[in-house]
């Protein structure tokens, strides 16, 4: 049965030839290379203008930090590299968070009178660490690589952070 | 045997086309044309999008010529470029919603013009049953039953064009000829399509 079905089936006629059919293929094609065009065309524009807003991002900062920090290192080594301009832009932020848990732990009060031999350990770490990042950080008076800048306020603001989520589990057992 | 195998083309004239000399692009699809149109009107319904997608296969063959290494022959990678359009076709969310308006598997009326057409061109009456019987077949099945008995294509080849296991291909193979003997039955003069023979 299979074999006389194939065989049926494959002398079944053919389609007829069309006159026009090359003349539509090379429409066709003309137009996918047109759309090719177009759309590379679209990814060089989109390129371009990526770089050209990284340029102009990173000229910005650079005159900002130069503005700010007049005798600072930043302001003699222009141009900065794209790279240095988003990490000051980070170190402006990570600042604005140190600050903002500065507050908050001025929020807390100071030092409860009493507390848990368990909390007060890691607490006094926290604080000396905080301390010493302060002093580093005042040492080098915006001399630093703005990488180095980064790393240290980093390091500050997961400090704070821990310390502040301590005392406020210090502060709430208190309150009970 | 598949029409693609039929068809040669002399390396003379292929290396030209890759210089992108047109007329041996022209002699490329005057060499092509029938089989990839065939191949597309079998397998694609209606006939427009059939046509749509034979020609796509055309512009696929020439902006590709650069790929083609020469490890087999021409006529099977151009083969495996119009069987890989037409399956691309099937599986497209635009045909497939197009099936469910028609209602699932039915073919439309357009779908079985198109086919008589075909048969009526060649005045077979044979014919036009086998072709009424196919387009009433789904698009799987009657994909899996032209790759397999007119292109010479293994039950593993098809399942791998399918995504599937070569028991895809058997299973798809095996109903649509009971499916096909079936509508034969009833559809032609009231024979059997196989003549019954004696066994004593």
């Amino acid at each position: 049965m299979n074999t006389n079905l194939g065989d049926r089936l494959r002398v079944l006629p053919a389609v007829e030839s069309r006159p026009d059919g090359w003349p539509d293929v090379r429409q066709r094609i003309a137009a996918r290379q047109a759309a090719n065009a177009r759309r590379t065309f679209g990814v060089r524009l989109a390129a371009a203008a990526s770089i050209a807003l990284v340029v102009v991002t990173a000229a910005w900062r650079v005159s900002d930090v130069a503005t700010e920090h007049p005798g600072s290192m930043a302001a003699q080594l222009t141009p900065l590299t794209a790279e240095q301009a988003l990490a000051l832009d980070r170190v402006a932020q990570l600042q604005t968070q140190s600050q903002a848990l500065d507050d908050m732990l001025v929020e807390l009060g100071a030092h409860p009178v009493v507390e848990r031999a368990g909390a007060s350990l890691p607490i006094d770490t926290l604080e000396v660490q905080v301390q010493w990042l302060d002093h580093q950080i005042s040492v080098s008076d915006g001399n630093l690589e703005p990488g180095s800048a980064e790393r240290l306020w980093r390091r500050r603001v997961e400090a704070m952070d821990s310390l502040v989520r301590l005392r406020y589990v210090e502060a709430q057992r208190i309150d009970m | 045997m598949s029409a693609f195998l039929d068809t040669a083309l002399d390396p003379a004239t292929l290396a030209r086309a890759r210089a992108g000399e047109e007329a041996a692009l022209a002699a490329i699809y005057r060499a092509f044309e029938v089989p990839v149109r065939t191949l597309a009107r079998r397998i694609v319904m209606p006939r427009s999008a059939a046509e749509d997608v034979a020609q796509d296969v055309f512009v696929d063959v020439i902006t590709r010529l650069h790929q083609f290494e020469g490890r087999g022959s021409f006529a099977g990678w151009v083969r495996s470029i119009a069987v890989s359009r037409c399956l691309m076709h099937l599986r497209s969310p635009w045909h497939r919603g197009r099936r469910w308006l028609e209602g699932a598997t039915r073919p439309s009326a357009d779908a079985r013009e198109d086919w008589d057409s075909m048969a009526a061109a060649a005045n077979h009456a044979d014919a036009i049953d086998l072709e009424r019987a196919l387009a009433q077949l789904g698009d799987n099945a009657r994909a899996v039953v032209w790759l397999h008995d007119v292109e010479g294509y293994t039950h593993a080849e098809i399942g791998a064009l399918f995504g599937a296991s070569a028991s895809f291909s058997k299973s798809q193979l095996a109903r649509a000829h009971e499916r096909l003997r079936s509508l034969l039955h009833v559809e032609g003069d009231g024979t059997p399509c196989i003549p019954v023979t004696s066994t004593t």
